[in-house]
């Protein structure tokens, strides 16, 4: 099974229903044989922008202590979801992925680490596949080469093959 | 991800958060979210029927878009 690192732009689709967020739950039904991680930095940036929708009347004080609950059992609770470190050298060796694709700071230094691993893995291995649907960083990820997903543009019928084409 | 590397594999527990610093902030997230007045609920996981009972339509994006937002400001087109 491929490993999947989780950008917040993909992450909040498992708890705000969006486009795509069928193709998300489909994935999370495939763990734990699929192997998934992402950062605290994402983990916050998903709890804010829920507060953020919370905050707008968009949803009740019930779903949000609800949403935000879900997020933290099955993000930072769950033996399921590895947290990768963000440390300073991402923080630099990202200034050069947000001069080369235009994505800021904080996103810049997480696909770092993102690339920082997959490329430590042996070529044998299960590809290492970026899910977001933010599209700029979508971009620079694959002209990196790493392997990409964006949940809207993957049918949930289609989740199974797309992750066997992977193995 | 995390697992004890074999002897023929790289060691990549340097990209992971150890198992001793994800507990202390796995404590530190619960006592941020009883500060917000989120009370602590281990059992509960994503519940899409949730969202679509509040109204939120699944078209408008408004998560994800919202991110953007903050991302880019207006500097981000839909490509």
């Amino acid at each position: 099974m491929p490993q999947l690192p989780w950008d917040a732009s993909a992450l909040v689709k498992r708890f705000y229903t969006e486009t795509g967020s069928d193709t998300v739950n489909a994935l999370f039904t495939f763990t734990p044989a699929l192997q998934m991680a992402s950062t605290y930095i994402s983990y916050a940036e998903t709890a804010s922008i829920l507060r953020r929708r919370f905050n707008r009347g968009d949803i009740t004080l019930v779903a949000f202590n609800a949403v935000r609950n879900a997020l933290a059992n099955e993000v930072l609770h769950s033996a399921d979801v590895s947290l990768m470190s963000v440390d300073d050298t991402a923080v630099l060796a990202g200034i050069a992925l947000s001069d080369a694709y235009n994505i800021n700071s904080s996103d810049a230094a997480i696909l770092a680490v993102f690339l920082r691993y997959a490329r430590s893995l042996p070529p044998t291995d299960p590809a290492c596949v970026l899910v977001a649907s933010d599209q700029r960083l979508l971009r620079a990820a694959a002209a990196e080469g790493l392997t990409i997903l964006n949940p809207e543009l993957l049918a949930v019928a289609d989740v199974a093959a797309f992750l066997a084409s992977l193995a | 991800m995390a697992a004890a590397p074999k002897p023929d594999r790289p060691d990549v527990s340097r990209f992971f958060v150890s198992e001793e610093k994800r507990a202390e902030l796995r404590k530190i997230a619960r006592e941020v979210n009883a500060r917000a007045g989120i009370p602590f609920d281990p059992t509960i996981t994503a519940e899409q029927e949730l969202m679509r009972a509040q109204g939120v339509r699944p078209e408008n994006n408004g998560a994800s878009r919202e991110l953007l937002r903050m991302r880019y400001g207006g500097d981000y087109e839909e490509e």
